[in-house]
């Protein structure tokens, strides 16, 4: 696998900030395909569960910015190894605010091959109709009509008005090791019912509907 | 600069005044004259080099970059069909949307804003992915292609001399095959010789007549030196109910883009039949009974068809005719961009 973004670069002193990602479902840890119950009374078993973090900012106490270079990850709720990344070359110092979109930066979607987490390897890229593809969701659940009872969700698409990267800005406390993100994958099914809406897999409205209720998916967590 | 391009040069200064006899030699692989206008593509993301041409030209003629390993880009992109497809039955070993299209020509590609009939496809790189990605699934195959490529001793020695890294990624692989395909440049027809009154080229009485009505009622959209807008346009196209191609609007889901697909160059067209979107037409002269009684009148017909195009046979002779100088020979022959038997 080629994931993992930022390039090493030659720092006299380099700082490291771990950044951990905790999917859960209603607060609770899940594996795959395990049986939910969504709180529109769906139920449901997720086989898959990728998407794009990317351009990672912190805000100090005294408002200025510090932005992390390339840092680009691919998620895969189900891949221990994607659960953690370093974002290196930052100065640790007290953060009041973590940054970062859900999705790759619209600029990078027409922009050619990429590399690391965003090399189209990753198979995150759509072949007819150029764009990374945000998020993925893929599952089953009886209310879905579909061949096999299957949801598929690729969340994509990189113009506007139907751009489906969303920014994300969370509080932090103080002082924490590791900065713990979770994330409940319960709330995407929050305002949606899977027995109208179970198939979204190009770029335009529905896709960006979809992608509004994602911000809500992440919080800070010291546990 | 080659001993030609100097004469070319000197022959233009001293013969005639006109600014049209310079051409430009912008890299070892990628040329085109200067009165041209300026290239869309980024080359500071991705220099052309010989080395990167080269690979990317290996690559072009491995059919590796199948996900069977049974066809090559170059079995839908012939050189000497002006890389474009002469058969017609595109369905045959390969699977899903690929086969409803007629193959595109790969000419003088650096100046598209977007690829494939409908622009779906927004950079050359990303081209690539459709015939090594199954279309179904949606996920890319790209690994598969790159690991069997990593596999290879040879590959992984021509990778790290143009990328400096000894294992092959996805972005690379697509960056080498982009190097090629975007170098293919065509601008050395008998049309563009008379253009730059060069070899002491002259037009016929005919070639002259095709010239003047193509320029009346063809080159608004077609048109020249690259001998297409680039634009979407709906040319009356009657739908074909067994394919439903709507073109552009599969991309921008807008109603006003039903029916528009990408007008295409016409550079190499005496040799990259059959013709439109769908391959329709086997020939020129069908193509240009389209134009004058064929035309099917809908919404989002173009404006610029809108008065109808009349032809006498004796004009649609001399426009064949004129069709005929956009042939380059020396593109559809040159050996730098054919089957690479050996290196360098
Ligand atoms: C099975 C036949 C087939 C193969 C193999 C194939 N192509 Fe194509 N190619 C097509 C078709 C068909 C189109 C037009 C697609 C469309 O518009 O939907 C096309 C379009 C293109 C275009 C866009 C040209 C333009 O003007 O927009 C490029 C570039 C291209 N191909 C490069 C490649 C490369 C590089 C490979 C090898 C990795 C390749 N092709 C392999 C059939 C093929
Ligand atoms: C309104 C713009 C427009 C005008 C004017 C126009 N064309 Fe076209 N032409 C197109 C478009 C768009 C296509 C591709 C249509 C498709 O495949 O759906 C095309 C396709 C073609 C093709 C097929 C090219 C290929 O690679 O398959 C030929 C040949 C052609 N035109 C010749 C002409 C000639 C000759 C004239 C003048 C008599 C003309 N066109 C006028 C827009 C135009």
């Amino acid at each position: 696998m080629y994931i993992g973004g930022i390039k090493e670069h030659v720092l006299n002193r380099e700082e490291v900030l771990v950044v951990k990602i905790k999917p859960t479902f209603n607060g609770h840890s899940f594996t795959k395909n395990t049986w939910l119950i969504t709180s529109q009374n769906d139920s449901i078993q997720i086989s898959k569960l990728r998407f794009y973090l990317t351009n990672f900012e912190f805000i100090d106490a005294q408002n200025n910015s510090i932005k992390i270079p390339e840092s680009n990850y691919l998620i895969d709720a189900f891949d221990q190894e994607t659960l953690q990344f370093d974002l290196k070359t930052i100065k640790k110092t007290n953060f009041k605010h973590i940054l970062y979109k859900i999705g790759v930066d619209e600029k990078l979607h027409d922009a050619g091959a990429q590399s690391g987490a965003l090399d189209p390897i990753n198979g995150m890229y759509w072949a007819w109709q150029s764009g990374f593809i945000n998020f993925k969701l893929e599952g089953k659940s009886p209310s879905c009509n579909t061949r096999k009872n299957k949801f598929t969700f690729h969340l994509g698409g990189y113009k506007m008005p139907y751009s489906t990267t969303r920014d994300v800005r969370l509080d932090l406390y103080n002082k924490e090791k590791y900065i713990i993100i979770k994330m409940d994958i319960s709330s995407f099914f929050n305002d949606l019912s899977l027995t109208d809406i179970n198939q979204v897999m190009t770029p335009g409205e529905e896709a960006y509907q979809c992608s509004l209720q994602l911000p809500q998916l992440f919080s800070i967590t010291n546990e | 600069m080659s001993k030609k391009w100097i004469y070319i040069l000197l022959t233009g200064l001293l013969l005639f005044t006109t600014a049209f006899t310079v051409i430009k030699i912008k890299e070892n692989y990628f040329d085109y004259p200067d009165y041209w206008p300026v290239p869309v593509y980024d080359f500071k993301k991705n220099p052309v080099t010989k080395d990167g041409f080269q690979l990317g030209r290996k690559l072009f003629y491995d059919p590796i970059l199948s996900r069977d390993s049974s066809i090559s880009c170059a079995s839908c992109h012939l050189q000497a069909t002006g890389f474009t497809h002469v058969d017609h039955d595109l369905s045959h070993g390969i699977e899903g949307r690929i086969g409803t299209r007629n193959s595109l020509a790969l000419i003088n590609l650096a100046w598209n804003e977007s690829f494939m009939w409908d622009g779906g496809v927004n950079h050359i790189d990303m081209q690539a992915l459709q015939p090594i990605t199954n279309p179904d699934e949606m996920d890319s195959s790209l690994l598969e292609v790159v690991d069997k490529l990593n596999d290879i001793p040879e590959y992984r020695t021509l990778f790290y001399q143009v990328f400096n890294d000894s294992i092959i990624t996805g972005q690379h692989t697509l960056k080498a095959l982009s190097q090629f395909t975007i170098s293919l440049n065509s601008y050395n027809s008998k049309y563009d010789k008379y253009i730059r009154k060069e070899d002491h080229v002259t037009f016929s009485q005919q070639e002259l007549s095709g010239l003047e009505l193509f320029k009346i009622n063809c080159s608004s959209c077609h048109k020249e030196p690259l001998f297409t807008s680039t634009e979407f346009k709906n040319n009356g196209l009657s739908i074909d109910p067994t394919l439903n191609d709507y073109g552009r609007y599969r991309v921008t889901r807008d109603p006003l883009d039903s029916l528009k697909f990408r007008v295409p160059t016409l550079r190499n067209i005496q040799f990259t039949a059959p013709y439109m979107h769908d391959g329709r037409f086997e020939s020129l002269r069908e193509v240009l009974d389209h134009y004058t009684t064929g035309m099917e009148y809908s919404k989002t017909l173009a404006p610029e068809l809108n008065n109808k195009i009349e032809l006498t046979s004796n004009q649609k002779t001399d426009l064949l005719v004129f069709l005929k100088t956009l042939s380059d020979f020396e593109f559809l022959y040159n050996k730098k961009y054919s089957f690479p038997r050996t290196f360098n």
